[in-house]
């Protein structure tokens, strides 16, 4: 089932660990719900369970898995899940366009407003 | 027309009644056809000369020796037996017995049989008749050699000139040095590598004619060891500079000539030219490099990227914190400043991680004006007039539209920003086709750059927020698209110029079909 009980829960996936937790925060004031993981195993292990996010936001290069794992992974369970890599090497994220639809890319330094502005516009659009 | 049997049986006077007497002697000699075979053998085994000759084939030369005097008395003697005697010289020339020992089994065999004709009871008139036929024979057998050593000499002298043709035509440089180290071959290729005719270099030092001065000290030795035998063969690589001036890899190789042949020549010289295969060897390194540096590049972009991204962040909730808190519009200004200097921080990551990682053009067909008219429109330039002047006939480009798009924009930009403390100016943009390229000139009428400034190398900039890259990323722009970027400047007058090869193009006219 594509819509998860949560209303925006928002899937933080970075290793940075004291910017990624400031960015929930921020997202938090601004009315998201948000789950931060620190590392791709755990990710791997999270988009395999419910509750289902409403989107995915998450780095390119992690630890051990890399963000395209992930993304194919969450994908599998929830097909038409929004999908935003954050990324400092946008040039190969640029280049996983199997994924149907296509990941959004945004390249490090990301507009905190910017950031927001995708997410709404995605997770928005959502058919409940 | 007489034939050549009845121009030499006139000659010697060999009649009809010649022939009938030898017809009859036939059945006299006959029986000692092998005796005077074999002895004649026996005779020439014994001169170590013609033994070898003969050698093993001595079966067959005394029964080739009977069969002869059989045809010589067989009494018919037409155009047949005129062509059968032919043959036997013929091979016996092929084999290359030499026309002497055929003489003098010849003069054996009329000895052997003139001994016998003394029973005859006309002796005399057949000992006649015997020398006739002899000397027809002789001239058969002189004439034969004559033909074959033709036919030799004829194939002999196509080979020759086969290879003649084919040192002259082939695409080496081949010379051929004398033993003072003088030219006197000089092939097709030479003279086109040198830029020489052969008329001029022959009879000069070979190492002036075409390895230069430059190389001269360094390889003079080569070539003296290999002139003299001691080095049997040599090979170096050395570079020429054409007439032209482009400059070649020649690969040399130095054979010692072991005789001497007719024009004295001790020594060759062949050469190929190695450039191309060189120049493709240099890319390839260069290549990887670019490569093993644009991995670098991109490893150290995100490495820095990241502490941006968290600095970004956290201003951001800092300016939304501080905000919230009425703070002093000085602190605002300061978080700005900061977010600011991110901004160009993480700007010139991305600037030079363009100039610096290699990337495949990724070649769209657009439209010449299609692409001007993009520029134009993203440049934007309040105050100052942006002109275009483009070829009337539509020109097809096959380019990474998106890099030359930036390209331009890039000089346009510049180009605004030149003449912006003077308030106003004048920019043009033209293109004109030639036959394997486009030119693209962006003109401004600006105050003009510093002379000699290093304007294309990387970090140079005359404005202070530059990021110095964009004329260097123009310049990689131009490079990947195998084309050129230039510029001329003095104050008044600004042109850059762009050269793009076209891969492949088409000009189309837009209203009549072409010619």
């Amino acid at each position: 089932m594509d819509c998860g009980e949560a209303t925006n829960l928002v899937l933080l996936v970075d290793d940075d660990a004291r910017t990624v937790r400031r960015l929930a925060k921020m997202l938090r004031a601004d009315g998201f719900e948000v789950e931060v993981v620190t590392d791709g195993r755990t990710a791997l292990a999270r988009v395999a369970t419910d509750p289902a996010p409403r989107a995915l936001v998450t780095e390119w290069v992690l630890p051990s898995v890399d963000g395209m794992a992930v993304a194919r992974r969450a994908r599998r369970h929830w097909p038409s899940l929004p999908v935003i890599f954050m990324t400092g090497y946008p040039q190969l994220a640029e280049k996983a366009v199997d994924l149907v639809p296509q990941p959004a890319v945004m390249t490090k330094p990301v507009d905190y407003d910017h950031l927001v502005n995708q997410l709404r516009s995605t997770m928005g659009t959502k058919v409940l | 027309m007489e034939t050549t049997l009845e121009e030499l049986k006139r000659y010697v006077r060999f009649s009809g009644e010649d022939a009938r007497r030898l017809a009859a002697f036939r059945s006299v000699a006959e029986p000692h056809f092998e005796r005077i075979a074999t002895g004649f053998y026996d005779r020439i085994v014994e001169h170590e000369g013609a033994a070898s000759v003969v050698g093993e084939r001595a079966s067959r030369v005394r029964a080739a020796l009977v069969g002869w005097l059989g045809h010589l008395l067989s009494g018919r003697y037409d155009e047949e037996y005129y062509e059968a005697s032919a043959r036997v010289g013929r091979q016996h020339a092929s084999n290359r017995v030499p026309q002497r020992y055929v003489v003098a089994a010849m003069s054996v065999m009329q000895a052997e049989l003139e001994q016998l004709a003394f029973e005859d009871e006309d002796a005399e008139a057949l000992h006649d008749a015997l020398s006739r036929i002899l000397d027809i024979e002789l001239a058969i057998m002189l004439d034969a050699y004559r033909e074959t050593e033709l036919v030799r000499v004829e194939r002999a002298r196509a080979t020759s000139e086969a290879l003649a043709t084919a040192a002259e035509n082939a695409g080496v440089i081949i010379l051929g040095v004398d033993e003072a180290g003088l030219v006197r071959i000089f092939n097709g290729e030479a003279e086109r590598v040198s830029g020489r005719p052969r008329e001029e270099v022959i009879g000069q030092p070979f190492i002036a004619a075409i390895l230069g001065e430059d190389e001269h000290a360094e390889h003079a030795g080569r070539v003296a060891r290999v002139l003299t035998g001691e080095v049997r063969v040599d090979r170096f690589e050395a570079k020429h500079q054409t007439p032209s001036g482009a400059v070649l890899d020649l690969r040399w190789e130095l054979t010692h000539h072991g005789g001497r042949t007719a024009n004295g020549v001790a020594m060759f010289a062949v050469a190929e030219d190695v450039t191309e295969q060189r120049a493709e060897v240099d890319r390839t390194l260069r290549q990887e490099r670019l490569e093993a540096v644009g991995n670098l590049a991109a490893g150290l972009a995100h490495e820095i990227r990241n502490p941006l991204n968290g600095a970004q962040l956290h201003l951001a909730f800092l300016e939304r914190a501080l905000s919230q808190q009425n703070a002093d519009p000085e602190v605002l200004e300061a978080l700005d400043v900061v977010g600011n200097e991110i901004k160009r921080l993480a700007q010139l990551v991305s600037e030079f991680l363009e100039f610096a990682r290699p990337h495949a053009l990724e070649r769209e067909r657009t439209s010449l004006a299609e692409l001007v008219g993009r520029v134009v429109a993203l440049a934007g330039a309040p105050g100052i007039t942006l002109l275009t002047e483009l070829p009337p006939a539509e020109v097809i480009l096959e380019v990474d539209v998106e890099r030359v798009q930036q390209l331009l924009l890039n000089l346009v930009q510049n180009a605004i920003e030149a003449l912006e403390p003077q308030g106003s100016g004048r920019i043009v943009i033209r293109a004109r086709r030639r036959t394997r390229s486009v030119v693209i000139e962006v003109e401004d009428n600006g105050p003009g750059l510093p002379e000699d400034a290093p304007i294309f190398d990387a970090f140079y900039s005359t404005k202070a927020n530059g990021t110095g890259l964009g004329l260097a990323i123009a310049h990689r722009i131009a490079l990947d698209h195998d084309g050129t970027i230039d510029v001329s400047s003095q104050p008044g007058r600004t042109c850059f110029t762009l050269v793009l090869p076209t891969t492949p193009i088409e000009t189309e006219k837009r209203k009549e079909p072409s010619s």
